[in-house]
């Protein structure tokens, strides 16, 4: 290996490298498409082949050969990603160092090396040796950079080398192991990060099998790119729907044969009837998600499903990893599975719809996300601990949302906390961690947010947006009488509830969040396609602040697309 | 608001139309509104959807046409203000009508209730034309 | 089945020609280990894909071809059989 000069560093060419980089991982999600592609199209083969013991065998060998070449084309790209970060770090630190030098009236030729001090500086000085040490300490700087360029140079060319196939085996036939049940349970405790990083060292046939063999696993693992989780939540869905309808059918058949053969048998009855209802109560929130998901057709993904207990769901409108903009609303008080997720995500195709207008170019660059990915607290529920739901909903949550940051492709990406009512506290207790990785935070009709000021919730917090409408009762919780009005039975309890009954409002000007202006009526109207509400939500979730109409606020600077 | 009609209180009469005949109606308004503006259609796309207070979009619906007209930054502001000027005096009501340094914003609602919203996109190269029909009943 | 292998075998071929002209691009001999590594693994990157890319297509022939054969026996069983006076 030759050596590394100062003028070799100063005049690599660090953005050709990074489109370099590029190019390999481009390389590898086309191969990861291609072997989808492959998988897909040969995946039933031992079905269908009469006598295919040598074509089902050479079609295993393939898809293993075509599968084993993806990792080692990413790896070439991440090595080159990082090799350019680190040189392009290490040019900015020569230029500083340099810099430095010349403010101290050395003069320093950058692409030699070289550090000079002029006579005058010697013989002015006390102590000729402090300037002769310093010129030792620039240059020994000058040394340690090279040094570590040296490395980075190294590792890089070694990892390129290793990642390279053999002329006559390629990557091998073998193979990789199928992703174990434990494998996959390891992860959920892991960052989305460090999950995505795991599932991009997968192999694409690695994938597959995980995604088939635990769909109800892969679902909810964020960090899993959405495309690959609406595959995996599709299965559960229809698995789901299969095994909840077999349960059915066969409790009712028992019930019929008990209600014939032995009627006085009422434990068993009853045993066989709440079965079965409870089996048809799940079939009922699996309908209502396919309801929304037909509604939605090739827009919708289904990036989590579970109809167990109170049932949790979150269906996208458009790929959020692959949008500009990308918002994620948290739904409020009351919310089922059952009865509100057509609804919810009409709600979403609206906001989607308005959003996406705004922004130039192909439709599609605007996300809306459905989540009730925690139990919503329930009206008629007397024992519920509402703020206990939200503590429980704000990880999740920010769980999620750290998982849309991980599985987002290159390119920037606009991302937005959204609530509705109760659902603005589950993402306050998530921005308060002060982790929350987004834009903006959008809350409507909310009862407040856990704190006393908007920058608590947003460093900056122009980036904080409430609206409410007048004569919205959620929104003041200080007034309990309104509470009461609204759900007579649970206000006094829900006035007691929340802490910010007798705190401040998000509506309020001291606050310190932009209130954006409302024309719709009630509680759950701010979605009307073409209102003042819904329109002041579409232009902060495109970044359009400044065509915001407020009622107090300024607002930052616009997202240049 | 015109979408009052479709609120659940069912007071008032909702007049019956086929979506193809929305979706018509939708088209050639946008077509008089580029015109005005001095700009095409493109990124068209019609969506539908249901009432207020409908279960979805069988019933009762009203049809949504968006749209954006390449225009040059700095022609929105006058092509807001022609279009303004022309509107009222053909008796549409003006809902909305301002400058911010995004760009241009204008609201109308025509005297059939289409609501007409034209609007800067980001980047400024575009304005986004959104058309909304009030509240129509399917034909039985 | 044959014809949607033969169909994917373009991806592989595509994932390297397409992304060609990056691959390397602008690499010299400019005494870097990396720009002289990144050469040689474009090169048998191109080799390999282009191998890949005809081993699926192959694959991919060979079932339709097998498929024809396959309908063609059982054409021509199912005349024997029907020559012989048709199923008892």
């Amino acid at each position: 290996m030759s050596e590394i000069t100062l003028r070799m560093l100063f005049d690599v060419d660090t953005a050709a490298i990074g489109r370099r980089a590029e190019g390999w991982l481009r390389m590898a999600n086309s191969l990861d498409d291609a072997c989808e592609e492959l998988i897909r199209a040969s995946r039933d083969l031992e079905n269908v082949w009469p006598s295919g013991d040598t074509a089902v065998r050479r079609s295993a060998d393939l898809r293993a050969e075509a599968s084993n070449s993806y990792p080692p084309c990413r790896r070439i790209g991440d090595a080159l990603r990082l090799h350019a970060d680190t040189l392009r770090g290490l040019q900015d630190q020569v230029r500083a160092v340099a810099a430095e030098a010349s403010g101290r009236g050395f003069s320093v030729d950058v692409t030699t090396g070289t550090v000079q001090a002029p006579s005058h500086m010697f013989t002015e000085s006390a102590s000729p040796q402090i300037v002769a040490q310093s010129i030792n300490a620039y240059v020994n700087e000058f040394q340690a950079i090279l040094a570590r360029a040296a490395e980075s140079d190294a590792s890089t060319a070694n990892t390129i080398a290793v990642n390279v196939p053999d002329p006559a085996k390629g990557f091998g036939t073998l193979g990789m192991p199928p992703v174990s049940e434990q494998t996959l349970r390891d992860q959920q405790g892991r960052t989305p990060r460090q999950v995505n990083d795991w599932w991009r060292s997968l192999t694409p046939e690695q994938q597959e099998r995980a995604l088939q063999d635990h769909p109800e696993l892969v679902g909810w693992l964020d960090g899993v790119p959405s495309s690959d989780r609406d595959v995996a939540n599709r299965l559960v869905l229809a698995d789901r729907k299969g095994a909840l309808q077999t349960a059915a059918d066969q409790h009712a058949a028992r019930l019929a044969r008990l209600l014939v053969d032995d009627p006085y048998n009422e434990i068993d009855i009853q045993r066989e009837t709440e079965a079965m209802n409870a089996a048809q109560d799940q079939l009922g929130k699996l309908a209502e998600v396919d309801r929304a998901l037909q509604s939605l057709g090739e827009q919708g993904l289904l990036l989590g499903v579970d109809p167990a207990g109170d049932g949790r769901v979150v269906i996208a409108v458009n790929d959020p990893d692959t949008a500009r903009h990308t918002g994620v609303w948290v739904p409020g008080l009351g919310t089922t599975m059952e009865g509100n997720t057509v609804g919810n995500v009409e709600r979403m195709q609206q906001l989607n719809l308005a959003a996406d207008r705004h922004t130039l170019g192909e439709a599609g660059d605007v996300s809306t996300v459905y989540w009730l990915g925690y139990d919503a607290p329930d009206l008629n529920n007397l024992s519920v601990a509402m703020e206990g739901r939200s503590e429980q909903g704000g990880p999740r949550y920010l769980n999620f949302m750290e998982g849309m940051r991980a599985t987002h492709d290159a390119g920037p990406s606009h991302l937005v906390a959204m609530g509705h009512s109760y659902g603005s506290t589950v993402v306050a207790e998530a921005a308060l961690t002060k982790q929350l990785p987004v834009d903006d935070i959008l809350v409507q009709g909310s009862p407040g947010m856990h704190t006393e000021h908007a920058a608590d919730l947003m460093a900056d917090p122009r980036h904080v947006w409430a609206g409410s409408a007048g004569n919205d009762p959620v929104a003041e919780t200080s007034n309990v009488t309104k509470w009461t009005q609204f759900a007579p039975i649970v206000g006094p309890f829900i006035g007691d509830a929340y802490d910010d009954g007798h705190g401040v409002s998000p509506h309020e000007a001291s606050f310190g969040a932009n209130e954006y202006r409302v024309d719709t009526s009630g509680h759950t109207h701010y979605w009307e396609p073409n209102s003042e509400s819904l329109d002041n939500q579409a232009r902060v979730l495109a970044g359009q602040y400044s065509f915001t109409t407020r009622v107090h606020g300024d607002p930052p600077p616009d997202v240049v697309p | 608001m015109s979408i009052a009609a479709c609120t659940d209180d069912g007071s008032k009469d909702v007049q019956s139309k086929s979506k193809a005949d929305a979706q018509a109606a939708v088209q050639t308004l946008a077509a008089q509104v580029a015109a005005q503006a001095g700009g095409e259609l493109t990124n068209g796309g019609f969506a539908p959807a249901g009432c207020e207070g409908s279960k979805d979009s069988s019933d009762t619906y009203f049809m949504q046409g968006t749209w954006q007209i390449p225009l040059a930054a700095d022609r929105h502001a006058a092509t807001a203000a022609k279009l303004r000027d022309s509107w009222q005096a053909a008796g549409w009501t003006i809902k909305d009508d301002r400058t911010v340094s995004g760009g241009s914003v204008l609201t109308a609602v025509d005297p059939d209730d289409f609501y007409v919203t034209l609007e800067s996109t980001a980047p400024p190269k575009a304005m986004s034309l959104l058309i909304h029909t009030p509240c129509f009943k399917n034909p039985a | 089945m044959g014809s949607a292998v033969t169909a994917a075998s373009a991806g592989f071929r595509t994932a390297y020609s397409r992304n060609e002209a990056d691959l390397t691009s602008g690499t010299v001999a400019d005494g870097w280990a990396t720009a002289s590594a990144v050469t040689r693994a474009g090169e048998a990157w191109r080799a390999f894909s282009g191998e890949l890319a005809g081993q699926v297509r192959a694959f991919g022939d060979g079932l339709s071809q097998s498929a024809r054969e396959l309908a063609a026996s059982d054409q021509a069983s199912a005349e024997r059989v029907s020559g012989a006076g048709g199923p008892r």
